[in-house]
């Protein structure tokens, strides 16, 4: 004759250490309502007082569901899943599942620590032996421990990356948004260009007119368009040994070599602002925006410096700009005055 | 070769005998690069270079340069979350030697593209035991010889450990337990938090 589950249940008598290493953080409710036993690791969570004997209830807080603190209610939850927290004032919070006996008087509690886990593990001391060896909370552990260093790992690399990144920045000579040269590269050529005896070469200083008004009613990426579109310009009206660089938002500089002639200067100006004052056309919306430019000549000076050429330029396009924008001016002396005596009216 | 592997060894040659030694490892082993990123992954013939390299520098043999390198994963100050991570395996040596049959697997469940030895551990009486390492890397056995002296001194555990010749791919660690409880051990609790 075949054993009825109810049967072979009777004859398993467990050893009285059973529960605690199957179950070390199960508790024993008797029928009235007093705790019959804890598992060992439950005993620890809890702290130095016994709590067998204790009355359930006061021991732990049922937080989901929201039920009535009494065993009636506990033993209909059989099978549902439990939210079990501490009447001690610690903030664990167990994943717990109720067995109700089968004659009605009392039940069984298991308990895990869920996710929370980590914490519990630190606040309450526990050690290896406080789990079962059943327990996956030791691989979790690992796990947490194992991502931790991962993740220290992975900054430490992120930091170097970024340093690198950093380091190449300041050493780059290209502009990345528009491909030209950027100022470094540009103040480079220049102190190369003026190096040689008698250096001849022009110096073009560039800053588009309204392009604020593009970046404040079509965007950044329309700003960034126009500007790459500007350096394409730029780039086919001159030589490929001419050199044209971004020195800042809207600032561009072109150092063209062997030059010496104003009028070719001019005549190169002027077929840029007229190409530049041609709308373009981003995200289905029309885009307009002109240049003004100040150029200088190696050659206008006895002794060729970097400085003095890129202030001298930059004056005569503040000339540009002050007459109405759209236009190229060529320094000359004369461009010092009026400009020192706008400057003194301020 | 994972980075992780790379790395704690370029580190095990700085920490133990100065970035002069490194660089000149670096140069013997013909390396392209001036330091192993432990995220990055590396052919293996860089790792396989570099111990070798490294043996040359020292003029030390490739066993005794591998068995350092795996006392020094376990008893480096900076290495100390790989101790723990090892020291999660059981409150025991005897508990940790059955552990490492999980080793592999919780690697992998941490790092799935970490290429971790398979570790065996074989009862062979009641107090000697045995541990296969089956890697690609081969040597690799006289680093688990190292670091499982290390690990014996952290548990306090009294145990003969010996590295067994090769066969066939798997490298075998005896090991002669005579008392677990030999002296008291480096302190292990799960709640020191790491930082």
């Amino acid at each position: 004759m075949t054993k009825t589950m109810n049967e072979r249940l009777q004859l398993l008598y467990l050893p009285e250490r059973g529960f605690d290493q199957l179950m070390p953080l199960h508790i024993w409710v008797g029928a009235d309502e007093r705790i019959l036993n804890v598992g060992p690791t439950f005993q620890k969570i809890w702290g130095d007082d016994t709590v067998t004997g204790m009355p359930v209830f006061d021991v732990i807080e049922l937080r989901r569901p929201q039920i009535e603190e009494s065993l009636t209610a506990i033993l209909a939850q059989e099978a549902n899943r439990l939210t079990v927290g501490l009447k001690n004032g610690s903030d664990v919070a167990f994943r717990g599942t109720f067995v109700p006996a089968s004659d009605g008087s009392g039940g069984l509690l298991n308990l895990s620590l869920g996710v929370s886990f980590n914490k519990v593990v630190t606040d309450c001391r526990l050690v290896l032996s406080d789990f079962s060896y059943c327990d996956q909370t030791l691989d979790l552990l690992y796990l947490a421990e194992a991502n931790a260093a991962i993740a220290r790992e992975n900054r430490n690399l992120t930091e170097r990356l970024e340093q690198a990144k950093q380091a190449a920045e300041a050493q780059a000579l290209t502009d990345s948004l528009t491909g030209l040269s950027n100022r470094r590269a540009m103040d480079a050529h220049l102190k190369s260009l003026t190096e040689p005896q008698n250096p001849r070469f022009g110096l073009m200083h560039i800053d588009l007119d309204f392009f604020k008004e593009i970046n404040d009613t079509h965007g950044h990426a329309a700003g960034d368009h126009m500007l790459a579109h500007a350096a394409k310009i730029f780039r086919s009206e001159v030589r490929a040994t001419d050199i044209v660089a971004r020195i800042g938002g809207d600032e561009f500089v072109i150092l063209l070599r062997e030059c010496d002639d104003p009028s070719l200067m001019e005549g190169i100006a002027n077929r840029l602002i007229a190409r530049l004052e041609e709308p373009i056309e981003f995200a289905g919306q029309s885009c307009r925006v002109s240049a003004s430019a100040g150029s200088v000549l190696s050659t206008q000076y006895d002794q060729a410096d970097p400085d003095k050429m890129l202030n001298d330029a930059d004056l005569a396009l503040y000339a540009s700009k002050n007459r109405g924008r759209a236009q190229h001016t060529f320094f000359n002396e004369s461009l010092l005055a009026p400009i020192s005596g706008s400057l003194q009216t301020h | 070769m994972h980075g992780l592997v790379n790395r704690a060894l370029q580190r095990f040659l700085v920490d133990t005998y100065g970035q002069n030694v490194w660089d000149d490892v670096r140069l013997e082993a013909r390396l392209t690069i001036e330091n192993f990123e432990s995220m990055l992954l590396y052919p293996d013939h860089m790792t396989m270079d570099t111990i070798k390299a490294a043996s040359r520098v020292l003029q030390r043999d490739r066993a005794s340069v591998l068995e350092d390198l795996g006392t020094f994963l376990l008893s480096s100050q900076g290495l100390e979350a790989l101790r723990r991570l090892l020291r999660l395996g059981g409150d025991s040596f005897y508990e940790f030697l059955i552990s490492l049959d999980d080793l592999s697997g919780r690697a992998k469940l941490a790092m799935p593209d970490l290429d971790m030895p398979e570790l065996t551990f074989v009862q062979i009486g009641e107090s000697s035991f045995a541990v296969d390492v089956n890697w690609t890397f081969p040597g690799a056995g006289y680093v688990f010889l190292g670091a499982l002296r290390a690990l014996a001194d952290d548990y306090g555990a009294l145990a003969i450990i010996e590295a067994d010749e090769a066969s066939g791919g798997k490298e075998r660690i005896t090991i002669e337990l005579f008392d677990a409880d030999f002296a008291s051990g480096r302190s292990f609790s799960l709640a020191e938090q790491l930082q």
